[in-house]
């Protein structure tokens, strides 16, 4: 009796201990994670990711600080859409530029805000009068490996650029017969013709430089960038994000911030709610129907609408037979009203555009509309072609503001009597039909290349030889072409943006593209956070001059 | 039992060879490529097919297949098309959020159910009842993103306790991990456990009208008593059958909190797979859901034969 109570007594005892350990170990977690919820320096702490497998230094704090700053030095940024890969010669992803371009790899000039073009890898340069031979001298300067900047990077870059099966990459460099190191610091370019093009694109995508041997001797697909920025690419995670350490060798002005974390947010809707929570200082970009909700966002946040880049576009087929007739895509056109398509698809972030001239701010952009929205007349011009009882099939992308926008262009189309068959699908099947195999009638896109892109023998539909189409003819605008390329070789400035006026003129009367809008997207951020620059060539997300309000 | 083990495994090897070639077979139908998304819409002439060529993308079907089942089995499933990572690393790397995310959600979902359903089978007919009922038909209603999306708002936005998003490993920060996956779980447990309370509940009102509950109250034991004394460990029996298969969808559908929550889990790498055409990736993944289910069920089924003996004694048909 007495073991039996005495045995009764020691479990009552073990299960004492048992919950007092339990609840130790519940206090344990809650103190920890209590002392998790307190820490709001981690701004402060030094970066905590691994420095990369390179010789330069790249986290040491400047000495000449003067006090440190209690928001630190690490900014900590998302971006919804992450690249396929990380090789920018073989990928048109815009998210591998986002980040990467001006920050990690410099071209070889860049693009002002006044349209022409100032140093950055290249110091200074000479155009011969006749256009066909460009020198540059190349600064001095330090790759992220720790080699040295040399005219044979640059040459050895720019070629391999022009083999980039990318156009806006490749195509500008195509009038290129030879590029040559003169010296060390010198690089000459020879061309074959005159070229408008050219110049821009060297403070683009086609003047990229990086070490020589470096495309060949690491992994650039899984992130192995090394360029010349002020930042240094390392510790890229699939879905998870990449770190951005200063470069403290970089040639010119470091910039404030010695780290910055990029971190993937995919939904739009967490991205948001990642910057309200204080998880983030900044969302890179906005696109589409979260931008909805930024107008309701208090004084701790500043949203940044951004220069409108990228034209939302109708694109026609030249093989459908039901298309050929100018009256009918003039009716098309004339039944589309874009304000309404401009709220619903992007909450109004942009304006309408009848004209296909991107960017937005170049010189030859003008009001030219040929076929403003019209229903009545839409309907006449239907009538004279014999086409009344239209039907179409519009193929759509279906994610982003493409179903939204299919709904209201169907509708506006059937008020007309067109009957529209709008068909959703994914962007992976998207490409494959439209661009691969031509099978649509009428398809919608954002696209924020020039008309250039559209030259006969490039992979755009219609104007352009599609891919699917083989050696259809059909597909190609003889005269729009012949206008093409006589624009690029014309040397005098004036003449040229008299000519490029009346080339984005004949595109728009062709009607084969119909502009829609032209897309703003926003970055918001914290309000201290400054140096938030507008978009110069691309939708590029510059960090050099970021850094807190004092 | 052995007779089980081995009628249970080869449905096993026959259905997980079956569904690979579905799986494989669905992926080709799918339509778009890898080559042709990665050079976009401003690639030059010929660029897509020299690089569909370069990827293999053209081979014949049944050799596509036999190099990724081969590489199944060796555990060597080369790499991605376009980043180029380790798909098998990736996979490894990736399960690890997504198991500790479903295993989370049962640990709370399970004892918590029996609780609740137990409750409210015992409280059947009385007004306390309705509330478990209510709460579950509510559990059941709210879809997991949503309930995230809510509990973001609330705890993460307004009051500032919880990272909106993220995800931290344990083995880096053990508080942080704590903080970043207590809302993925909280927004995946209202849903399961009202699943499973439900199951509970009903289980329990049939435990409780068996002759030994009956027995066990004319001993002297209390409603309450009897049932936690007795009624609780037979009602458990069908929760397991029911938390086994809530487990395997959990790991399947935590695809949609790991997109809220940006975790980078399996169902995130499947998400960007299959927007990527990332062809072996997906398959690999759709297999591996695939091969954990049936498992799952392989497990169930010796399970089975251990709880209720009677299975085992049923001749195996042939």
């Amino acid at each position: 009796m007495f073991k039996r109570r005495k045995r009764v007594e020691l479990v009552k005892i073990r299960r004492r201990t048992r919950s007092i350990a339990v609840v130790m170990a519940v206090s344990l977690v809650f103190a920890a994670c209590s002392g998790a919820t307190t820490d709001d320096t981690s701004d402060t702490e030094a970066p905590t990711t691994a420095a990369p497998s390179t010789d330069a230094p790249t986290t040491a704090a400047p000495s000449t600080e003067p006090a440190p700053d209690p928001r630190g030095t690490t900014l900590t940024v998302a971006h919804f859409q992450e690249p396929p890969t990380w090789d920018y010669l073989t990928s048109n992803s815009g998210a591998i530029r986002v980040p990467i371009f001006m920050n990690v790899i410099e071209p070889l000039m860049e693009f002002q805000r006044d349209g022409s073009n100032g140093p950055l890898v290249a110091e200074s340069w000479e155009i011969s009068d006749d256009g066909l031979v460009y020198t540059f001298a190349i600064r001095e300067g330090v790759f992220h490996d720790g080699s040295t900047l040399e005219a044979a990077d640059v040459v050895y870059s720019l070629k391999a650029n022009q083999l980039s099966p990318i156009g806006p990459i490749s195509g500008p460099l195509s009038v290129v017969d030879s590029i040559e190191a003169l010296d060390e610091r010198t690089v000459q370019l020879t061309l074959s013709g005159p070229s408008q093009l050219l110049f821009p694109s060297l403070a683009n995508r086609a003047g990229m430089i990086v070490p020589e041997g470096s495309l060949e001797a690491n992994d650039i697909a899984g992130g192995e960038l090394i360029g010349s920025g002020p930042f240094v690419f390392t510790d890229f995670k699939t879905d998870v994000g990449a770190t951005f350490l200063r470069f403290e060798d970089y040639w010119g002005e470091l910039p404030y911030f010695e780290v910055i974390e990029y971190r993937y947010i995919t939904e739009q809707t967490s991205e948001l709610n990642a910057l309200l929570a204080g998880d983030i200082d900044m969302a890179v970009s906005f696109a589409g129907d979260t931008q909805a909700r930024l107008p309701g966002l208090d004084d701790d946040f500043t949203v940044h609408g951004m220069d409108p880049k990228g034209i939302n576009y109708m694109f026609l087929s030249a093989r459908s037979d039901k298309l050929a007739d100018l009256r009918v895509r003039q009716a098309i056109s004339h039944a589309l009203d874009r304000d309404p398509i401009l709220t619903a698809a992007v909450s109004g972030y942009g304006f309408p555009t009848c004209q296909y001239i991107e960017p937005y701010a170049a010189p030859f952009q003008n009001d030219y509309c040929p076929y403003p929205y019209d229903p009545a007349r839409a309907m006449e011009l239907l009538a004279e072609a014999g086409a009344s009882d239209l039907e179409i099939q519009f193929v759509v992308i279906d994610t982003a503001a493409h179903p939204t926008i299919s709904l209201i262009v169907a509708d506006q189309l059937e008020k007309v009597g067109i009957t529209v068959d709008v068909k959703l699908i994914d962007i992976p099947t998207w490409f494959d039909q439209v661009f691969g195999q031509g099978q649509y009638e009428i398809s919608n896109v954002t696209g924020g290349v020039t008309i250039d892109a559209f030259a006969c023998g490039g992979g755009r539909e219609p104007i352009g030889d599609n891919r699917g189409a083989g050696d259809d003819a059909a597909t190609c605008d003889e005269e729009y072409q012949a206008l093409l390329e006589a624009v690029d070789k014309i040397t005098d400035y004036d003449e040229f943006i008299a000519a490029q006026a009346e080339l984005a003129a004949v595109f728009a009367d062709n009607a084969w593209v119909i502009p829609l809008y032209s897309r703003s997207s926003t970055r918001v951020a914290r309000s201290d956070l400054i140096g938030i620059s507008p978009y110069m060539v691309d939708v590029e997300f510059d960090m050099r001059g970021l850094r807190w309000d004092s | 039992m052995q007779r089980l083990i081995l009628k249970s495994g080869l449905t096993l090897l026959v259905s997980a060879l079956f569904g690979s070639v579905l799986v494989f077979a669905l992926l080709r139908l799918l339509g778009g490529d890898i080559a042709q998304l990665l050079l976009g819409d401003e690639a030059v002439p010929g660029a897509v097919e020299a690089l569909q060529l370069e990827l293999g993308l053209n081979d014949p079907a049944y050799l596509q297949y036999w190099n990724w089942l081969s590489g199944l089995a060796t555990g060597d499933l080369g790499t991605s098309y376009g980043i180029g990572y380790d798909i098998f690393d990736q996979i490894r790397i990736r399960i690890v959020p997504t198991v500790f995310l479903a295993v989370g959600t049962m640990i709370i979902s399970v004892p918590l159910a029996l609780i609740l359903g137990s409750y409210a089978a015992i409280h059947v007919r009385q007004r306390r009842s309705v509330f478990v009922d209510v709460g579950a038909q509510i559990g059941l209603a709210i879809p997991a993103f949503w309930a995230g999306l809510l509990l973001v708002l609330l705890f993460a936005v307004k009051l500032g306790w919880f990272p909106a998003t993220g995800w931290v490993s344990p083995s880096e920060d053990l508080s942080g991990f704590f903080r970043a996956i207590t809302l993925p779980i909280t927004a995946l447990v209202l849903g399961r456990t009202a699943v499973m309370t439900r199951y509970a509940r009903s289980s329990m009102i049939d435990v409780m009208g068996e002759d030994y509950i009956l027995c066990a109250r004319s001993r002297g034991r209390t409603l309450r008593g009897a049932a936690l004394r007795h009624g609780l460990r037979n009602a458990s029996i069908p929760l397991v059958t029911v938390g086994i298969l809530q487990f395997g969808s959990l790991m399947v559908g935590a695809v949609v909190i790991e997109n809220v929550f940006a975790i980078p889990g399996m169902g995130r790498l499947l998400v960007t797979g299959v927007a990527g055409r990332e062809v072996i990736v997906v398959q690999s993944l759709v297999f591996v859901f695939l091969l954990m289910i049936l498992i799952l069920n392989f497990l169930l089924d010796i399970l089975y034969g251990i709880l209720d003996p009677r299975i085992l004694d049923k001749p195996v048909r042939t």
